[in-house]
């Protein structure tokens, strides 16, 4: 392979403190975790080893991965010289290049650097990452890759077409609640605990001393419990007010004519755009609390390299209805139906069958583990059929308008819109228990949709979910021979 | 519809012997370990013998039922598979969003002549069909078709 000439650039040399600040934290995380009572001079020298030998070979790797890193810029295209051990180079032609995304973290921020992603049309990952270069030429390359003459160039915005202010940001911080902080607080709190740095029962023995609580109190386990529970539920929320008022801080979004362009965060500065084509399908969510102030979430189920959130991109974090219904149909035109077909009632009797069979083999488990009373959870057996029928009751669809809606859940709910010419396979899906209800589970696959949460109507009597199929295969057929542009 | 060919159910069968074999030694090993440690809770070669009662079900039934339940059909506009045992699963890929097509064959399925045919699409549930057990020449044919279907659509 042609070595680079000299007018190739390499990354930004501050790209270094990048990788050392990451090994840091990752260090000071696995020595934090390998420490605990029961640690021996055995497992603190392999921690060591370990890490001198991470130093030793990760060092080394990321001064080579920066010597061979090399980029040239023109408007036609984008060259990319990169690889230790295989060495790549990658010509990415401008007129394939549908995004420029630039990601500057807090640390890019005070280094002044930033890491550019080029995102193509022809494929899902991540074609071109510069992590990290300098914020001016971040800049530059975004400009000039832009400004390519294969590229489509959109008329700058004239206005924002959603804004979050930070009032909206504050009210929205507050319905939100973050498990995986709470969870990774709980490490480390579970985690100082074995090393003896915390003593719950010294706390509470001090406590009671102060004259805060009575000694019968202390000893009360239900209050500990309860308090517990309130710790727990204030620090997730408190975890997720503060992460959602860093993430959506300043949260703005404009459409150009063939782009959605967004710029938001507090810490970390996202900005890029997002082709209307890369749009799969629109999720708009909502958990009781919000729906109850009528507050709503719209999200773009997206095909590219800023697919965060298993393949969601937030396009209005915080927002009402007639805001969706006024944004949503200007990236890809939509109508809601007037009416909606239900699932199958036999869906209530498999949903209780199922539930109820659960409940009576964790009530069985706990009789012989435990004692008998466990035997009172018998008693929310007949929750499980409110359950089930609320879940009929949220649970419909509609064909209309070249689109496919579905609405879901119960709590979390979820409405589901999905344009036509985004399928990509029907699978009608049936598990034993649905076969001798007569029932199935229609699936519509698109591109990029999450492994979790993907389009799908459960428990449809088996002549509609067959039917449906055919309609929704006959819609796409009329469409793509239409535009024939299913190659896109 | 279609039905695979028979051929289809001993190579599922000599896979399985392959996939069940690989975890023999374990289970062996581990029945050696429990006899020797003076263990009076497992009898001996329990583990090993459960193995042996799963995997000759597995191979005796396995492999017949999936090729009873196998249905495919290539229509005018689009691709049709069924098959599941406990999990029934109807697919339907239309042609045009077909992004590549491959045959393949491994060691065991070139023994016996048949091959898989391998549809890749951009979703993310059914990004993967794969027909098993089609006879090399009707693998091909069906590759050609679709590659042509692909080609006139675009044109």
């Amino acid at each position: 392979m042609e070595a680079p000439s000299e007018q190739f650039l390499r990354l930004h040399p501050l790209t270094f403190v990048h990788s050392v600040f990451l090994s840091i934290v990752a260090f000071a995380y696995s020595w934090l975790t390998s420490l605990g009572p029961e640690t021996t001079q055995f497992s603190s020298t392999a921690t060591l080893i370990f890490a001198i030998i991470t130093i030793v070979i990760a060092g080394p790797f990321a001064i080579a991965k920066f010597i061979r890193f090399r980029y040239y810029a023109t408007s036609d295209e984008l060259i990319i010289y990169y690889g230790v051990f295989k060495r790549v180079r990658r010509n990415i032609p401008a007129e394939r290049i549908q995004n420029v995304a630039i990601k500057r973290n807090l640390l890019s921020r005070i280094l002044g650097t930033a890491s550019v992603r080029i995102e193509t049309a022809g494929t899902d990952q991540t074609e071109g990452n510069l992590s990290y270069v300098g914020a001016r030429e971040a800049q530059r390359l975004k400009d000039l890759l832009r400004t390519s003459k294969n590229t489509v160039n959109d008329p700058p915005p004239d206005q924002s077409i959603f804004s979050m202010p930070l009032r909206r940001v504050l009210v929205s911080s507050l319905y939100q609640f973050s498990h995986k902080i709470t969870l990774i607080l709980f490490t480390i709190f579970f985690q100082l605990l074995s090393l003896e740095i915390i003593d719950v029962r010294a706390t509470i023995d001090y406590l009671v001393e102060r004259g805060y609580f009575q000694e019968t109190v202390s000893n009360h386990w239900p209050l500990i419990t309860s308090l517990s529970i309130i710790l727990t539920v204030m620090t997730g929320w408190g975890a997720g007010f503060i992460q959602n008022l860093i993430r959506f801080y300043n949260f703005k979004i404009e459409l150009t004519p063939t782009k959605i362009q967004r710029r938001f965060g507090l810490f970390t500065l996202q900005e890029g755009s997002l082709s209307y084509k890369r749009v799969q399908s629109f999720l708009i969510r909502s958990n009781p609390v919000m729906r109850f102030r009528r507050w709503y979430r719209l999200e773009l189920q997206t095909l590219g390299l800023q697919s965060g959130e298993q393949g969601f991109q937030p396009a209005m974090p915080f927002a009402r209805w007639s805001e969706i219904l006024d944004l949503a149909p200007k990236i890809r035109p939509f109508t809601l139906p007037e009416s909606y077909t239900s699932v199958s009632l036999r869906t209530i009797q498999r949903y209780s069958i199922r539930y109820s069979w659960v409940i009576i083999v964790s009530v069985a488990l706990f009789c012989l583990i435990w004692s008998t009373n466990a035997l009172w959870g018998l008693l929310i057996l007949p929750i499980v059929f409110l359950i089930a029928l609320l879940q009929y009751q949220r649970h419909h669809w509609a064909f209309y308008d070249e689109n496919l809606f579905i609405h879901r859940r119960i709590l979390s709910q979820q409405f589901w819109i999905i344009p036509v010419e985004r399928f990509q396979a029907f699978e009608i899906t049936s598990s034993f228990f649905q076969r001798r209800l007569g029932l199935c589970t229609l699936i519509v696959d698109t591109a990029g949709a999450g492994t979790m949460r993907y389009p799908r109507i459960i428990d449809m009597r088996r002549g509609d979910a067959e039917r449906l199929t055919e309609d929704l295969n006959l819609a796409f057929q009329r469409l793509e021979g239409k535009h024939s542009s299913s190659f896109d | 519809m279609e039905i695979l060919d028979p051929a289809v159910k001993r190579v599922w069968t000599i896979k399985g012997l392959l996939g069940w074999g690989a975890v023999l030694p374990v289970t062996l090993t581990v029945d050696i370990i429990l006899f020797f440690s003076n263990n009076n809770f497992f009898p001996p070669g329990l583990w090993t013998g459960i193995l042996l009662v799963l995997s000759l079900s597995w191979i005796l039934v396995i492999p017949r039922l999936r090729y009873h339940y196998w249905r495919y059909e290539l229509r005018d506009k689009d691709l049709c598979a069924i098959r599941g045992i406990y999990n029934r699963v109807h697919t339907i890929v239309p042609l045009r969003r077909i992004q590549h097509l491959d045959v393949e064959q491994d060691l065991i399925e070139e023994n016996f002549n048949i091959a898989r045919l391998v549809v890749h699409t951009a979703g993310t549930r059914s990004t993967d069909v794969v027909v098993p057990g089609l006879p090399y020449d009707e693998a091909v044919r069906l590759r050609d078709t679709v590659r042509e279907f692909i080609g006139q659509s675009i044109d």
